[in-house]
């Protein structure tokens, strides 16, 4: 500390007199073992606040109070100096131990240092903490578009896969059905449009035909609305190895294992 | 002997010499005693732990850093402001009565062994007469009442800045006084 400046003297005039709060004292002890100038400063003022005991009112006290100090102190050997009593051995351990002490102290003031320089770059590392944030959030973003496409590419890919067919009929031209069909997944969805409605006690029945199997598979029942529409998302309930047309014929409501009544609509 | 000798031989186990040191400056304690605490009963415990206190850490005192008065007195109100602060913490805040005590400057005569009749005690008098008032002030609230530089604020109804120049000054031209020479 090459110079102690007003501020400082200020402090070092309270901590000699005791005026300091606590914690503002236990801060300033810490400086004043750090820098000896600061310690002379403070040892000054230290006797100059002892010179108010001179404005002490004189007071004289009481006659027993000696003889109770001595009584006290009798068979109790004062705290001898150190340097008197210990030997030379544990002296020489002892200044091993203060240099040592010594050395912990300066790299402890090392660590401080480099403590309050790394603290000085903190705003520095804080904008490029955020910036690494913000890339983070990129990438978690760009993360998911990636997937958003895939799924959509999967589907893409799902629906090159479907077999796609379109129905018609030939008993009325104007009847129209579609169909997609997904072979891997044993499901597929069917709309119809301008449909009869259907009679009371009976509902259409959609029909699968696979060569495999000796009979149509039945793929479900469905009614049309009034404008003869309907889209039906439909699983047949038997396993199918390859279809290769679709129909819909006009049974009895809840449907028939095997086709009764005639084919509406087909790709036959 | 002076009370440095006393103290080296107290280092070493000397009993009549700590009665020495209690003849030389027992008053000097027990009015500093009384005069922070204002109690007969306080000053008179104080007294005996600075002397037992003496009689154990004599080997510690350094002459090189101050005198054997100066080490007593500083122990003494040590102990005295601690004193001071715990009954403070313990009561409710009472207003300061500044009659208390009788000036300093014109203190009531006491026995031989008193600071008030020595020419060192009237020399110091003389330079704490010289400071502006509210410099001294505020140095003896905080060297016999304990109080610190924001409760010195509050009871002069000063700022803390000021109060902290106020002690500094102070404390600096009597620092300069004593660099000049008293002895």
């Amino acid at each position: 500390m090459s110079e102690i400046d007003d501020a400082l003297r200020e402090q070092a005039a309270l901590y000699a007199l005791d005026a300091l709060p606590a914690d503002e004292a236990a801060k300033f002890r810490q400086l004043v073992r750090r820098h000896p100038d600061l310690a002379g400063l403070v040892a000054e003022y230290e006797a100059a606040g002892q010179l108010f005991t001179a404005l002490t009112p004189p007071a004289t006290p009481p006659p027993a109070l000696r003889s109770r100090i001595l009584a006290q102190v009798a068979h109790r050997a004062p705290i001898r100096p150190a340097a008197l009593v210990i030997p030379w051995g544990i002296a020489a351990a002892l200044a091993v131990t203060a240099a040592f002490l010594w050395n912990q102290n300066l790299r402890l003031d090392d660590t401080r240092t480099a403590l309050e320089e790394r603290a000085s770059s903190l705003p520095a590392l804080e904008a490029r903490i955020a910036g690494y944030e913000r890339l983070e959030e990129e990438k978690n973003q760009t993360v998911l578009d990636l997937r958003r496409k895939l799924e959509d590419l999967e589907k893409r890919r799902t629906l090159a896969e479907m077999q796609v067919a379109t129905l018609t009929s030939k008993l009325d031209a104007s009847y129209l059905a579609a169909i997609a069909w997904d072979n891997d997944a044993q499901e597929g969805i069917l709309k119809v449009r301008r449909l009869p409605a259907t009679e009371r006690g009976k509902e259409y029945q959609l029909w699968v035909i696979d060569p495999a199997r000796p009979v149509p598979v039945s793929g479900g029942v469905f009614k049309v609305a009034d404008d003869g529409s309907a889209t039906i998302h439909f699983a047949p309930t038997q396993k199918v190895s390859k279809a290769t047309a679709f129909a819909v014929s006009l049974e009895k409501t809840g449907g028939v294992p095997v086709r009764e009544g005639p084919v509406v609509i087909s790709n036959l | 002997m002076t009370p440095e000798d006393l103290l080296r031989r107290i280092a070493r186990g000397d009993e009549k010499a700590l009665g020495a040191l209690y003849d030389a400056c027992g008053g000097l304690v027990y009015s500093l005693a009384r005069r922070v605490t204002g109690s007969d009963r306080e000053a008179e415990e104080i007294t005996q732990d600075v002397f037992v206190a003496a009689w154990r850490n004599a080997g510690q005192f350094d002459p090189g850093r101050a005198n054997a008065a100066t080490w007593l007195t500083a122990l003494t109100r040590n102990k005295a402001i601690d004193r001071l602060r715990a009954t403070r913490r313990r009561l409710p805040a009472a207003p300061a009565e500044a009659d208390e005590w009788p000036e300093p400057a014109d203190p009531a005569p006491g026995p031989a062994e008193t600071i008030a009749r020595d020419d060192r005690t009237k020399h110091i008098r003389l330079w704490i007469g010289e400071l502006p008032p509210n410099q001294r002030e505020a140095v003896e609230l905080a060297f016999f009442e304990g109080l610190t530089h924001p409760e010195i604020a509050a009871r002069l109804n000063a700022t803390i800045g000021t109060v902290k120049s106020r002690i500094r000054l102070g404390l600096d031209r009597l620092r300069h006084k004593l660099k000049g020479g008293l002895e």
